[in-house]
Parts: structure tokens; sequence; C-alpha cells
């Protein structure tokens, strides 16, 4: 039920229930006119949906089973850190200071109570003695860094996160990874989908990739964060391919941009992201700024702290609800979706066929061909799909 | 979504048909389930020299099970041969297994393949109710894999994340035959025998990786775990049958009481704690309270 | 709207700072984020999901009408619209003029005079000749609905039975309804369905014993995974009472009936359920759309009647808001797997009288009509009736304010008008069903086929197999780039051969 459908919908009914005899018109006639119009203006997002469980799996209960939501971040040569909840508070907003203080208290009021998540952040907040940081914080570093990682150790942080833009950053993450032991996340969205591979070689402990940048990049052009998001998992993947599986190395991938609800969260994590970068704590902080009367740190803190609670309580419910008791256990076979578009750019699989566009074409090609009895070689079927699927 | 059994003899007894134990715990259990039904059986008597690999043959929907025998030198090229096709899908790699599944009850099995005969240490027996995949006597259970010969595995439940664990499963570069997630438990835990061999640990592994509510047993050529997942939300019980002197003493395993109740095994009965292996070896020479 | 004052001043804060700032932010959702700043719990909402996509206005019944001459409406009047539910294993059967009925809601997620509404409406209807099959929903039953008949009286105690008329009268007296004639209220000529939810709400076994049929739920479209839920401020005292449980304290149902983890826990509380009625009563299992193949698939072989499915934009009173918008698939994608389903168990069983029942974003009856084309049976209607008694589609259904005073502010409710709208909406849409039958050409609304169909879109002709408007099929254009691949195979060789001549000749 859209909402532009709404007013249709109940002009249809009312007018039934007021008359009791037939209608001119149904109310798919009267929407299938607004669908052409209003088609295009639909964030992919909405089309894709997670398969609940039911019968053949049984759905955990957030009341009864405890829902795992912890992630480690850090490889075998690394320190690590563990978050509670998988979201580290990054975003390209531009922050006052006073905002970014608001997020420390709050975030360390909820380290307090056990919820640890982590923040990028290229300002120091001055802590004091009892205001003492109680989270892992990952410190932002910019891409034309020239001198030493010292003033980046001072603050003593859990983390560091490197920006790569071109090969010459290669040598800054080797340099940073001599010297430093703790995880290294590098944000590749300048460069995506390249490097990648060398980066986890290098001893990377992540990969940070900003959907809303990398969508504006030629490469990418009128593609959505959810091709993004697969094609940064499968070459993650292809790192990995034909290694012994390791649980002290695994690399995580981090999903910041257009992410920004539990329902995306949970859709960024299926497709494959292990932590989301999420903004929405900063813009809460900051849109204090836009309010008449101002309010004082503790009380925007108390905002982001209520916020961040909720979000918990959501995110932990559709895992259960997807018969997970571990947040980190979803996967793109539970993803469906109700768009050509969204299909083939996350292959993901349609709803009610649980198969990919590219795989239903795919299989309409094998079988108009063996009917015929004609031959096609692999890179000729590559073509026919190709040509259909307009990749 | 199923029911399960197993049988172990107490003091390596190998003469006494165990298959006889197994179809008597499976009839009181077929109220359960009738999609599929399969047994394995562990006889170190039976074979010595060869490997037999036992396949089903698909061919226009029609499942034509076939035996081979193959000697050690050999075994390379027939799985990579095998593995090529997609119409072969192995279900048993064995060098003292005796692994038989079909569609239907047990009856029909005994009927086929006179499973109350045949003799061995110990064994696993599986009613299946399909949930996810299709009813086919590929995806009946009991799994083996051709990672390791010799493991068996029958399930009851759901691996609800079975979909993360073979992909990362075929990453590593195994092939799994079916689209059914017991396979993964048989594939998962010859994975991590071959790196530890504990079976123990194994299992732990697996309960920590594995999501979903399930109980299954694995089988290996000396022993029997029976595990649950860290809920307990599925069954599953074991017993002992202290023997007299026309049967020896064995222990038993089922999804139902009423099981364990059809073969006399009522001593001792307990269920594993959740989350916590109950291993059973056949080296054991008695074993008069679990602990 | 039932926001407060801070909370549209927090929105305005945060639209602001969206706006100002260059990130992605979804307008739409603004309100769930506040709500959680607002009280750090989890936003619930009500009635369907959003779904951008829900396949229906992509078909179209090929040359259906919903009126046929102005003022005479009887022209196919012979149209056999009638649906029977029970018989595969159930001794009774019930019986319907229409092929869709009013799906579950509770009392509580309802308020009082929208349950009489309906209540009165399908006797008005009854006494017509028009059975509307109703569901109680997951909330336990009305006194009138249990006890709506002579004999349902028989084997109630003494004592029981002035609590019935006590509960009723303070029901009544609560809602300022006790004008109302009790004779006429205690008469229930309509085929009742209870529902058999995780959260038991009932106390006696007549919730069972009394209904022509019971409704096995595991879950429902708008939260699969999820168990029912009615919050805080809706459990009065009343609505707890009737519910057994703590008054003013949010009903969680769990999210699974904690004896049901697999399909042999299905079957044995089937079984139990067949034993206390006696085989009598028809037992339908509801699943939300998620993997339906596989959950059709484990309902036929339990001894269920009939399977019920509700897909993603299916209402709800009250579910979280996230979770409602993300988890399920639509309906009409879920049908072609279920009738898959049902047929392949056809094919190595004998033929019996299963029913297929869907529900979830079908209001009118095209909708209907569609669904049945596809393989449906029966359709379940809850927000259409809401409609008709004048919903506005606030979805606030989770709270205690209701413009339409149908979920809060009962005293908004007419009552009187609220039955003739049902009614009307009744007889409309079987007169327009009836219209859309005659007119493609067929006896009974049962007899509409796939072939009835087409598609508008690509997507829709792949999900549900029909043919383009254009006759043609998805696969067509596919055809078509294989040959030409081929073409240019030929071409490239003819080239090559031509050249081999040349570079031979010189």
């Amino acid at each position: 039920m859209n909402d532009a459908d709404k007013f249709i919908i109940r002009k249809a009914i009312l007018e039934l229930a007021k008359t009791g005899t037939p209608r001119f018109t149904s109310i798919d006639d009267e929407v299938r006119i607004l669908y052409n119009i209003n088609s295009k203006a639909i964030n992919l997002w909405d089309f894709v949906t997670a398969i609940g469980a039911q019968l053949s799996r049984p759905p955990y209960d957030p009341y009864r089973e405890t829902i795992s939501l912890d992630i480690s971040i850090g490889r075998k040569r690394s320190r690590k850190v563990i978050l509670n909840i998988p979201l580290i508070i990054y975003g390209n907003i531009a922050i006052h200071y006073s905002s970014l203080e608001s997020v420390h208290v709050a975030l360390n009021r909820l380290a307090e109570k056990g919820n640890v998540l982590g923040l990028i952040s290229e300002i120091e907040i001055n802590t004091t003695k009892d205001n003492k940081r109680k989270y892992p914080l990952f410190k932002k570093v910019p891409f034309d860094i020239n001198d030493g990682l010292e003033d980046y150790k001072k603050s003593h942080p859990e983390g560091l996160m490197l920006q790569y833009k071109d090969e010459t950053s290669l040598k800054m993450l080797q340099n940073f990874r001599k010297e430093f032991d703790g995880p290294l996340l590098v944000d590749v969205s300048e460069v995506f989908p390249l490097y990648i591979k060398t980066i986890l070689e290098e001893g990377a402990d992540g990969i940070i990739v900003d959907t809303d940048k990398v969508t504006k990049n030629e490469r990418y052009k009128g593609k959505h964060a959810i091709a993004v998001i697969h094609d940064a998992k499968k070459a993650i993947n292809d790192y990995y391919k034909g290694r012994e599986e390791n649980d002290d190395d695994n690399a995580i991938l981090v999903i910041a941009g257009d992410v920004n609800s539990a329902g995306k969260i949970v859709k960024a994590a299926a497709l494959g992201a292990n932590v989301v970068g999420y903004s929405t704590s900063m813009l809460i902080a900051h849109s204090n700024m836009y309010s008449e009367k101002p309010s004082d740190v503790s009380s925007i803190a108390d905002n982001v702290y209520r916020h961040m609670v909720g979000t918990k309580g959501e995110i932990k419910g559709i895992p259960a609800a997807l018969g997970y008791s571990d947040f980190h256990n979803l996967s793109p076979s539970d993803l469906r979706t109700s768009s050509i578009d969204a299909s083939i750019q996350g292959d993901i699989p349609l709803e009610g066929i649980d198969r990919t566009y590219k795989e239903m074409i795919e299989q309409v090609v094998n079988e108009y061909v063996s009917e015929k009895g004609i031959k096609l070689n692999s890179s000729e079927t590559q073509e026919v799909v190709r040509s259909i699927v307009r990749e | 979504m199923c029911g399960i059994c197993a049988v172990m003899m107490e003091n390596r007894n190998k003469d006494f048909p165990i298959g006889c134990l197994l179809y008597k715990m499976m009839e009181s259990q077929q109220i359960r389930a009738q999609d599929s039904t399969g047994v394995a059986i562990f006889n170190k008597e039976t074979n010595k020299e060869f490997y037999k690999l036992d396949y089903f043959r698909k061919n226009n929907g029609k499942y034509n099970p076939v035996t081979e025998k193959v000697p050690p030198e050999r075994l390379d090229k027939t799985f990579y041969e095998l593995t090529q096709d997609p119409n072969i899908v192995i279900t048993s790699f064995a060098k003292e297994m005796n692994l038989l599944k079909d569609i239907g009850l047990v009856r029909d099995l005994d009927a086929k393949y006179k499973i109350r005969s045949i003799q061995g240490t110990h064994g696993i027996g599986h009613l299946r109710i399909a949930t996810s995949s299709r009813v086919t006597p590929d995806n009946a259970h009991p799994f083996s894999t051709i990672v390791m010969p010799d493991i068996a595995v029958v399930h009851n439940g759901e691996i609800t994340n079975y979909s993360k664990l073979r992909s990362s499963l075929e990453l590593q570069g195994y092939h799994l035959f079916t689209r059914c997630d017991s396979e993964v438990i048989a594939v998962f835990i010859a994975d991590q025998l071959l790196r530890h061999g504990d079976l123990e640990k194994a299992n732990y592994e697996l309960i920590k990786k594995a999501d979903g509510p399930f109980t299954y047993i694995v089988a290996t050529s000396n022993s029997l775990a029976l595990v649950r997942d860290k809920f307990g939300a599925r069954k599953g019980i074991f017993g002992y049958n202290p023997g007299n002197r026309n049967y020896p003493p064995f222990w038993a395993m089922a999804t139902d009481l009423s099981a364990l109740d059809s073969v006399g095994a009522t001593f001792y009965v307990e269920t594993p704690q959740p989350g916590k292996p109950k291993i059973f070896y056949n080296e054991m020479k008695t074993r008069s309270i679990p602990n | 709207m039932p926001y407060s004052k801070d909370i549209l001043e927090l929105k305005r804060h945060l639209l602001r700072a969206a706006e100002s700032s260059n990130s992605y932010f979804d307008l739409n959702k603004l309100i769930v984020d506040v709500r959680k700043v607002n009280d750090s719990e989890i936003p619930y909402s009500g009635l369907g999901a959003r779904s951008p996509n829900d396949y229906f206005p992509s078909i179209k019944i090929i040359g259906s009408k919903l009126r046929t001459k102005e003022g005479d409406y009887t022209t196919y009047n012979n149209i056999n619209t009638k649906f029977t539910l029970g018989g595969r294993y159930s001794s009774n059967i019930i019986t319907s003029d229409v092929p869709f009925f009013v799906s579950g809601m509770s009392y509580g997620s309802l308020k009082l005079p929208a349950k009489i509404a309906l209540h009165l409406a399908l006797n008005r209807l009854a006494k017509e000749g028009i059975r509307v099959i109703m569901n109680t929903g997951e909330g336990g039953a009305l006194p009138w609905e249990l006890y709506g008949s002579e004999e349902s009286w028989s084997d109630v105690s003494k004592k029981r039975h002035e609590y019935i008329l006590s509960y009723t009268d303070r029901l009544l007296k609560e809602h300022h309804l006790d004008s109302i004639d009790r004779d006429n209220l205690f008469c229930r000529l309509y085929p009742l369905i209870t529902q058999y939810a995780s959260g038991r709400f009932w106390k006696d076994p007549s919730y069972l014993l009394n209904a022509d049929g019971i409704e096995i739920k595991i879950g429902q479209g708008a939260k699969i995974g999820h168990g029912g839920l009615l919050p805080g401020p809706k459990v009065t005292d009343l609505v707890a009472e009737n519910r057994g449980i703590p008054s003013y304290k949010a009903a969680h149902s769990p999210s699974r009936h904690l004896d049901i983890l697999g399909p042999e826990d299905l079957v044995a509380k089937i079984l139990e359920l067949r034993e206390i009625t006696d085989w009598r009563t028809p037992i339908i299992v509801k699943v939300g759309c998620s993997r339906v193949y596989d959950d059709i698939e484990i309902i036929l072989k339990s001894y269920a009647d009939a399977a019920s499915i509700d897909g993603f934009v299916g209402g709800t009173g009250a579910a979280p808001w996230e979770l409602r918008d993300i988890i399920g698939i639509n309906t009409i994608p879920s049908l072609k797997p279920s009738r898959e389903a049902i047929e392949n168990y056809y094919s190595t069983n004998e033929r019996d009288e299963f029913r297929l029942i869907v529900h979830g974003s079908v209001w009118d009856s095209e909708r209907i009509a569609k669904c049945i084309a596809l393989g449906a049976n029966g359709v379940g209607i809850g927000t259409g009736f809401l409609l008709s008694m004048g919903c506005t589609l606030v979805q606030d259904c989770y709270t205690n304010v209701c413009p339409a005073g149908l979920t809060g502010s009962y005293e908004k409710l007419d009552i009187q008008t609220s039955v003739n709208g049902i009614v009307n909406y009744v007889k409309g849409t079987l007169l327009e069903l009836k219209n859309i039958a005659g007119s493609v050409g067929r006896k009974s609304i049962h007899d509409l086929r796939r072939e009835d169909l087409v598609a508008t879109d690509e997507l829709t002709s792949m999900i549900c197999g029909l043919p383009l408007v254009d006759g043609r099929t998805f696969k067509d254009p596919v055809k078509e780039i294989v040959k030409m691949v081929i073409d240019k195979r030929r071409c490239l060789k003819d080239h090559k051969v031509n050249k081999t001549l040349e570079d031979t000749s010189n």
C-alpha cells in the first residue's frame, strides 16, 4: 500500500460501501496509471525484502532467546576490537564540535550498559579524567599525510581509518601496518572496486565503502548501493577463495552512505556488510543546531542514546524473525526482490520464483537452444544474457 | 525435522545384527516422519583394500543407485570424474560403513536392502519429513562426505544459516552434492577432523557456527556423537541397555523416548546439555554411569 | 495524528539537519527516528507494509467488466460464487456464499463498536441469504460470537452463564452501548473461525468447540517471524479479561508456537485439535508468505483442511515498523509456488478437498478475481472491511486514537452506518465478482483460469507465468537475440570462409 495508492483504494471502497452497486473502474485500473508516473522515484532498497521464518524454519523470539550482535574487528596481525552493536558512527556530515561531544557522551553511556559501538572521527574529543573514552575510536587519517604515525598515536585510538586514493596510498598503508598494532580500516570509496585484494594482502583489517560516494563515481553511475555492496563483498570473497577458513583472519566490510534505517542495515548485512557506518546518530546530535532553544550536551546525548537503544531493539528483532540467533548469519539467500533492476544489481532472487533475473534469462536461452538443436558456446550465451540484462 | 536414532554396542561386539535394533527404533518413530528413510551401519570386518563409493545417477528424474569399489590409488581420479558430472550424487564414501537410503517408510527400506540382518558395531538411522529440500532419494539421510571416509550424519531440525556455512565451505574448495542443510554438517565435521582430529572440538566448533534448532548424530568409524543446539530447542535423548544372555549391552540414542523403550534402553536415560556434545567411543570397555 | 508537540519539533529539526547535510536520508522514515529518540522503544505501525510493487495493477483480466448495464445488475445472477471449506479430514463443511471473508481482526486491536458492527452486518447479510465467514483474530472471541445459538448454551453451567452475561453487560456499558438488544446480539447466523495463535488468548474450550472452524496461526504477513502484538495502552481491563492477561501491559505473543517447531509438531498439534473437536471442525493453517512452497508442502502433509497464506501487504493492528516493511513477499508471487506445491502433492496423492486461502493487498472484486484465477480458492479481506466502515488509512492502529473510531476513539463510530457500509461493500463486491466471471464467460467464479489473465510488464509475466498484453511472453525477446547471435556467427563464418577463399585465390 503506497501513500499514493491509499487515496484510490479508500475512494473505491467508500463508493462501494455507499452505493452497494458495481463501480465503473477497479482500483487496479486507476493505480496502473499512477505506477507509470511514479515507478522511477522509488528507492531500490524498498524493492528488496527478506523472507521470514515460518513453518519450514522456526523463528527465534528476542524475548526468549539471546540474539547476538557482537562482531570482532581485527585480523591475525592486529589487536581485536569487539563491538556489541555492528555499527560505527560515521558520516560525511559537517560536524560541529559540540555535536561530536554529545555523541561521545552518548557512546560512553551506551558502552557502560554493554552496548559498545565504534566511532570514526578526524577531530579529537577533549577527554577529561572522569569523561574517558569507553568505546573504540577509529581515527581518520587523511590522504596526504607525509609525516609519521606519531601524531595519531597520541590520542591512543583503538584503530585507524585510512583513505585510499591511488598507488601512493599503498606505501602509507604498509607504513601504518608496520607501526600500528590495532585494526586498520581502509576507505576505498575513491578507488572502488580496485585495489581491494592488494589492500587485504597488506594486512588491512577491514574495507570501508561509502555507497554514497561510489555511486557518484563514473564507474558506478546510475547504479544503486545494492550493486556496490554486492561487488565489495565479491571482491573480499575473491581474496579468500581457496584459503583455509580461519576465525582469526576475517576482514570485515563496513558499508556507509545510503544505509540509515534498521531495515536497510539488515538488508546491507544480508548482502555482505559486517558493520554499517551509521550517520543518523550524528544527524540527531547535529539537529540541535536548528533548535530555537538549543539543549545542553547531556540532553542531546540522551537523545542519541535513546535512538540507539531503539535501533538496537529493531536490528535484534529482524534476524530473530528470520530464524537467526546471530545477526551476522544473515546471507544473500534471505533476500528477495520485486524489481528486475535490484535483481540484476545485487544478484538477488526474484520473489516467487527464487531465481535471479539473470538465471531466468540463462534458463530461457538454454531451453530454447536445446529445443532448436543449436549449439552456443559459453561466450555466446553470455553475450545473449548480457544484451538482455543490459549490464 | 525428522526422527533420528543410533545404537552403539558395548565391548566392541560386532556380530550382533544391529540393523534389527535400528529397525525397531525407527519403526516406533515412524509416526514423526514418512518421507524417506536411511541407515548407516559400521562394521570393521567388511572390507580392507577398497574404498566403497555409493552414488545415485540421476536420469530423467529417476535415481539409480550405483556401488563402486575403488582402490586407493584411483580415488582422486574417480572423484574428479564423478564431481564433474551434474547427474551424479555421491551418497557414501566408506571403508567400513554401509550406508543405505531411499524414499519411503522403513519397511520399504528393509524390503529392499534387508537392513534387519546387517551386523555391526554401531549405526545410525533416520526418518525424514522434508522441510526445505525436495523428497528425493539423494536428499534422504544419513549424509556422508567425500572429504573423508566413514562419516555419516543424521539430523533433526534445521541449520538456518546453512547457505552461509555452505558458501564458506565452497570457498575453501569442498564439493557439496545436494541443497540439504544436513550435508553441510558432514562436510564441516570432516573439515574440522582433517584440521585437528578432535571430534569433540569439531562439534563445539559447529555448535558455535551453526544457527537454528537442531539435533544431530554424527558417526565415525569409532564413535557416535549426539549434539543439540545451544538453546536446546530440539529433542534428543540417550539410554543404556545392560544386555542379558541373548544380547550384549548397548547404548541407544533417539528423538523420542518411545524408541528407547522399544529396544529396552531404559537405564540412565538422559538428554545431553544444550550445546554440549555427548560422545560415545566404541573403544570404551564399559561405561556404567554417564557423566 | 497522535504525535506530541515535542516529537513534531524534533522532527522539524532533524529534517533541517538532514537537508543541510549532504547525506542520504529517507524522509518518509524520519518519524521512525524521531520516535526512537523520544522513547527509545521500537516504533510500531498499523495496517500493511509499503510495497512499491504489489503486481496487481500489472495484471489484467481479459474482457472483464465490473458493470454491465446501467441500473440492471442481474444480468449474471446465476454465476456461482459459493465457497466451501473443510471435508478433507473434517466431517463438517463450512459454506459461504462469497469467495471472500473477514480475516482475523481481534477484539482489542479493533474496539468493541467496530466488532459489533461486523457481527451485526454479517448477521444481516446472512438473513438476506449471503453467508460470509468471519475470523475472530488472535485475541479471543466475544461472548455473542461463541454463544450465538441455542445449543451453544446447552453445556454451560449456571455460574458460567451468569459470568458471560455480566461480562457482556460490562462490555456494553463501558462502550455506552447499553441500548443494544441482547437477543438480537446473541444470535450468530454466519460461520465463525477462531484463531489458535501462539498467545493462546482464550480461557475455555468453548472457544474451540463452538467455532465452525479453527485456524492455527503460525504467522501473519505483516510481521512474519514475529508474534502477535497489542501495545499496552490498548490492553484495557475488559480486553485483558477477555484474553486472560494483565491489563495495560503490552501483549507480546511468542514469535512461534512454543510446541510447534517443525512439521511433525504441526501434525501432532492438528491431531490434538482433531481429537478435541471430534474430527468435526475444519482446520486451517495460516502462514505468512516467505518460503511458501516448503510451508504449503508441510501443511499438505499435516492433517489440515486448508492453507492460508498472508502476503507482504497483509494488515495488522500493530507491528514493528521496520520489521513490517522488510519481511515478507507479495501476495501474487506466492500464489504460483503454493499452487505448484499443491499440484505436486496431488501428482503422487489422491486429489481431495484441500483449499488455498489468500490474504494481503486484496481490497476489491477485481483483485479477488485475479487471486482466484491464479489458483486461490478463497480470499481473506481485513482492511477492505475497515475501509467500508470509514477507515482513513492513517496507519495509527497501534494507538488508542483512530480518526474513524475503529481501533481507537470508539465514540466516533456510528454502528448503524458501519453496518450499512459493510453490507453494501459485500453486496457490491459480490455483484462485481459475478459480472467479472460472467463477462469473461464463466459459469462460476472458481472457473476463472490463468488463461483469462495477461500481464502488462515483463516481471509480472515472469513471476506469474502469464503472457504479455501483446500475446508475447518475456521469453520472446530472448529468443530473438539468440537468433541474432546465431546470424552474426553465420555472417562471421561466411566472412571467414570468404576471406580464406580470397587468401587462397591470391
